[in-house]
């Protein structure tokens, strides 16, 4: 019995207009969306290789130690293989962190896209169509599922045989449902045939498995839209009413709510201007070059020395001791700069941990502020789906934070391998000569006298020397999280959007119990 | 007779539940939205004068330091100005860049100094551009989705044409009473936010801003316009009003939903940005050929030096040549990113709702447009800086002054002679301008819409 109804329902929804119209149009935009998300996707991986590559390059002609943590070394985050479908914050927040031994990466505005301008224009992912445009279709659907029975007539006639009640209502359900599955089902094989046809996309099993909880989120979602639509079709007398009061609420929590959260977050949880964090972090710089200029400046004279003795020499100021590179100097200015070094070194690293200090205290204002808009967009059944599925693609913004601390903490990494290899606090900062070898101003004034022996002393410069091997540098991996801590991070949307089924469908229930079936009741 | 059928075509909607909805909805948006933008432009005028006076005061204190202090080792914060019209257009200002560093001889930035915030994705800003752009003109459709083929179901057009009306008489009449209905929540609204805002005292609003307010109002009803004529085309078109209502709703979403959603993709794709390193490169060479380019003009055994900044000795024109090749480049390429941005906006423009957005943002003066307006305004504020300089330097620019270098290193200059920087916005005149094309383009999709709708009607049958 149950199935007669279902297979009526289905009928009656794929020969109605709306069915065709929807089913036509979401055909269309999903079409139209991946074509340009997938482009986009393939952009971005470009970039995404070009840039790897050209910090590999860099990596590999570094010659000294401070080329490697004194250049900033850009970390980049690959693009989510499912950001065509669910783009999330991948575009708001940075997919590249720099760090150097003075620097830790932190979180930064506009600097996530070639053109941050582009801020000020609005993005579009499937997930995006299936929550308005599919959640507006499924409204559409349910509206008249009782009400249009009981005006047509239909309804006292199927409840006058031994048909139970919920039985009708389970039939009226699922034949919705089915209706709606198949457009966003077709709709979705079709993102992903194009997805899949793309060179640049292999999905792995684990997103495979990704792809379909998105799917299931996102009948679950659809299923409380319907569920919500028929308790409206039960309630209210005429389906137009219906129609009116569910496409009232579709404006107000679907469309006009999630705009409300972020305004009303920031007054709730008011964060200062960012300009605040450049005002303290100057400050700080202040302090730091007193600082330095006391130790390193008026304490450290800069030794005799006779400019033709020295060559390759790259430093941050010239009357100062702190070295970048130096191919070739006499023994005292090497004693000097190393001197000059392993003071101004650690100032340098323990300045760059107070400056994150302020970036982090800004950060977690940003995080309470962002937490409490997060709390608020779950009034909307459409962002708690939203953010489900958007730590599913791998893009929510537990995600993108994640490959932030990721590479805070292989700055650590990086550090510790390079003071391992002695590189922070000896002459491998800045040079590749052993100290034994070097040679004071005297020693090299008696070679001048002979011949070409000061050339042969002093060599051809930077570019005959070879690269650092750095192959046991620890390697820079973002790794994904799990599905199962995609699925536990976005746990109480998750239960939301199950609460909101069974409470809708519990309300139906009751409320078809109670109905008046008859025309006009 | 007309009159009859208008007050008839009112009644039948008033009495409606979607009539009162909307008019619920749309008074407490428009109220809503001017109760956050006051608060939202008390903090963002807070900041501003926080950081423009801290800036005056940073450049007193550098002042005294003298003419290379000032002007070439210290460089100056300059701010784009909250603009007091952001309830009706906010254009996604908080997103956009506000500040730049500033000397006689580079422009630096963009940089961030509001209060956006980055983890909390990327939502608009409840202005009138959203209120009216999405919500009304949803409204709009419902109410007209079935005003020809409703009435014919209810058998009431026969009737109505039976009498001695002329066609095109019934469907003005249900043209403006529709639009009656939608100005009267529109007015109702926006006079109660501006009494809201222009009471609240924190906001001072000139006759300027009137005006644009004025005009705002205008465009958006004649985009409303668009919405009542696409349902009375529809609902002539199609035979049922359900059908009717759900197409309608489709195009709707379809229109003011996902094409306005597709501008930042689809403008990426197809209006491609010079390569960054490029442009750097580019930018280095331009400096390298403009610092040679001055040693061949003026041969001085002195002119090897190039440093960072215009240092105490350095010859005065190399320094500034070298500064206006560099950043030549980097306009360049800021904007080629506005145009990107704008280009994203001019494909929008296939739907009416990215007319409305792009007319309306354009006589208020925000968004990518302010943002272009304030870019502008810094680089012309570093030439003046630059003018500064060249007016108080009392030495041949041409040559460095080694030789004579304490002197150098020892000037002054008066901080009432260096001019401060203030953003100017769009005057309404600037606005008109830009949005003529835009408002053209709303007025003559009526047009088409209103002639199809009458022709379709003239032959309707209303049986």
């Amino acid at each position: 019995m149950l199935w007669i109804i279902t297979k009526k329902q289905i009928l009656i929804n794929a020969l109605s207009y709306r069915f065709v119209v929807g089913f036509v149009l979401c055909q269309v935009l999903f079409v139209l969306a991946t074509l340009i998300l997938v482009k986009d996707y393939e952009e971005r991986l470009k970039a995404y290789g070009e840039a790897v590559s050209r910090q590999e390059q860099q990596i590999e002609q570094a010659k000294v130690y401070s080329d490697l943590v004194r250049e900033p070394l850009n970390l980049y985050k690959p693009p989510a293989k499912l950001s065509p479908i669910c783009t999330g914050f991948e575009k708001t927040l940075a997919n590249q962190a720099s760090l150097t031994y003075y620097q830790i990466p932190e979180l930064e505005v506009g600097r996530h896209e070639k053109n941050a301008l582009l801020a000020g224009l609005r993005s579009i992912d499937l997930v995006t169509v299936i929550q308005l445009v599919l959640g507006l279709l499924v409204l559409l659907f349910a509206h008249d599922t009782v009400s249009g029975e009981r005006e047509r007539g239909t309804l006292a006639l199927s409840l006058s045989g031994p048909l139970p009640r919920h039985t009708f209502l389970l039939g009226q359900y699922f034949g919705g449902m089915i209706t709606i599955a198949a457009v966003f089902l077709v709709g979705i094989l079709l993102a992903l045939f194009m997805m899949v046809r793309s060179p640049s996309i292999s999905l792995s099993s684990t997103d495979w498995i990704r792809l379909g909880h998105i799917v299931l989120i996102s009948l679950i979602y659809l299923s409380a839209l319907y569920l919500l639509g028929i308790t409206a079709s039960i309630v209210s007398k005429r389906s137009t009413t219906a129609l009116v009061v569910l496409l009232f609420f579709w404006i107000v929590f679907i469309v006009i709510f999630p705009n409300l959260t972020s305004a009303l977050a920031a007054r709730l949880k008011p964060v200062p201007a960012r300009g605040v964090v450049t005002e303290r972090v100057s400050l700080l710089r202040r302090e730091f070059w007193a600082k330095v200029s006391a130790e390193t400046y008026r304490d450290l004279p800069r030794p005799e020395h006779k400019w033709e003795y020295i060559k390759g020499r790259d430093v941050y100021s010239g009357s100062w001791a702190y070295p970048i590179r130096i191919y070739y100097a006499p023994r005292e200015i090497m004693e000097w700069e190393l001197e000059g070094l392993k003071r101004f070194l650690p100032i340098e690293i323990e300045y760059a941990d107070k400056i994150h200090g302020v970036h982090l205290d800004y950060e977690r204002q940003l995080n309470a502020q962002a937490r409490v808009a997060r709390i608020l967009s779950r009034f909307s059944p459409a962002w708690s789906y939203y953010n489900i599925a958007s730590s599913l693609a791998g893009t929510d913004e537990e995600s993108q934070m994640a490959f932030l601390d990721r590479a805070r903490r292989y700055r650590n990494q990086l550090m510790d391998y390079v003071s391992s290899k002695d590189g922070l606090s000896s002459y491998r900062f800045f040079s590749r000569r052993e100290p034994r070898s070097f040679k004071s101003t005297a020693e090299l004034d008696l070679l001048k006298g002979q011949g070409d022996r000061l050339e042969q002393e002093i060599g051809a410069g930077w570019d005959s020397v070879p690269p650092l091997d750095l192959r046991d540098r620890p390697p820079f991996e973002h790794s994904a999280f799990q599905v199962r801590d995609s699925l536990l991070n976005s746990l109480p949307d998750l239960v939301l959007l199950v609460f909101l089924n069974l409470a809708f469908f519990l309300t139906a229930h009751v409320c078809f119990l109670k109905t008046d079936v008859r025309v006009g009741g | 007779m007309s009159f009859d059928l208008l007050k008839k075509e009112i009644l039948d909607h008033l009495l409606s539940l979607r009539l009162v909805l909307a008019f619920v909805l749309i008074i407490v948006l428009l109220v809503t939205s001017a109760i956050l933008f006051i608060m939202d432009y008390r903090a963002q005028v807070s900041d501003y004068n926080a950081q423009v006076n801290d800036n005056l005061s940073l450049l007193s204190k550098n002042l005294t330091g003298g003419l290379f202090q000032a002007f070439s080792f210290t460089r100056q914060n300059i701010y784009r100005r909250p603009n007091p019209l952001a309830f009706l257009a906010e254009g996604k200002e908080k997103d956009l860049p506000n500040a730049y560093r500033v000397s006689a001889f580079r422009l630096q930035g963009p940089d961030y100094s509001l209060r956006g915030n980055p983890l909390m994705g990327d939502f608009e800003a409840l202005d009138w551009t959203f209120i009216v752009g999405i919500v009304l003109s949803f409204v709009a459709i419902l109410l007209a989705s079935d005003g020809v083929n409703g009435e014919k179901q209810n058998g009431t057009l026969r009737l109505v044409l039976s009498n001695p009306v002329p066609r095109a008489r019934v469907l003005i009449s249900k043209y403006l009473s529709t639009m009656i209905l939608l100005t009267i929540p529109l007015a109702v609204g926006s006079l109660i936010s501006l009494l809201i805002i222009s009471g609240s005292g924190y906001v001072p609003l000139t006759v300027q801003d009137w005006a644009k307010v004025t005009s705002a109002l205008a465009v958006s009803l004649l985009y409303l316009s668009i919405f009542v004529l696409m349902g009375l085309l529809l609902s002539t078109l199609l035979k049922e009003s359900q059908a009717s209502l759900i197409v309608s709703l489709l195009v709707w979403v379809t229109l003011v939903i996902v094409i306005p959603s597709s501008a930042s993709l689809t403008s990426k794709l197809w209006y491609e940005l010079p390569d960054e390193q490029d442009v750097w490169q580019r930018a280095d060479r331009g400096m390298a050929d403009a610092a040679q380019n001055h040693d061949r003009r003026y041969p001085h055994k002195d002119n090897w030096i190039v440093s960072g900044n215009w240092s105490p000795g350095e010859s005065l024109n190399k320094a500034i040549a070298i500064g206006l090749a560099r950043d030549r480049h980097l306009f360049q390429y800021e904007d080629s990113k506005i145009q990107q941005v704008r280009f994203g906006q001019q494909l929008s423009r296939i739907s009416p709702a990215g007319l409305f957005q792009s007319s309306v943002s354009s006589i208020v003066g925000s968004g990518i447009l302010h943002f272009e307006s304030f870019s502008r305004q810094a680089r012309n504020y570093r030439d003046q800086l630059r003018r500064v300089v060249e007016e108080n330097y009392p030495f041949d620019p041409a040559f460095p002054h080694f030789d004579i270098q304490p002197q150098v290193a020892g000037l002054k200059v008066d901080y009432q002679v260096v001019p401060k920087f203030e953003e100017k916005l769009l005057t309404i005149r600037e606005g008109w301008s830009k949005a003529t094309w835009d408002t053209g383009l709303l007025a003559l999709v009526n047009l088409i819409l209103f002639a199809a709708t009458w022709a379709l009607f003239l032959k309707y049958d209303a049986r």
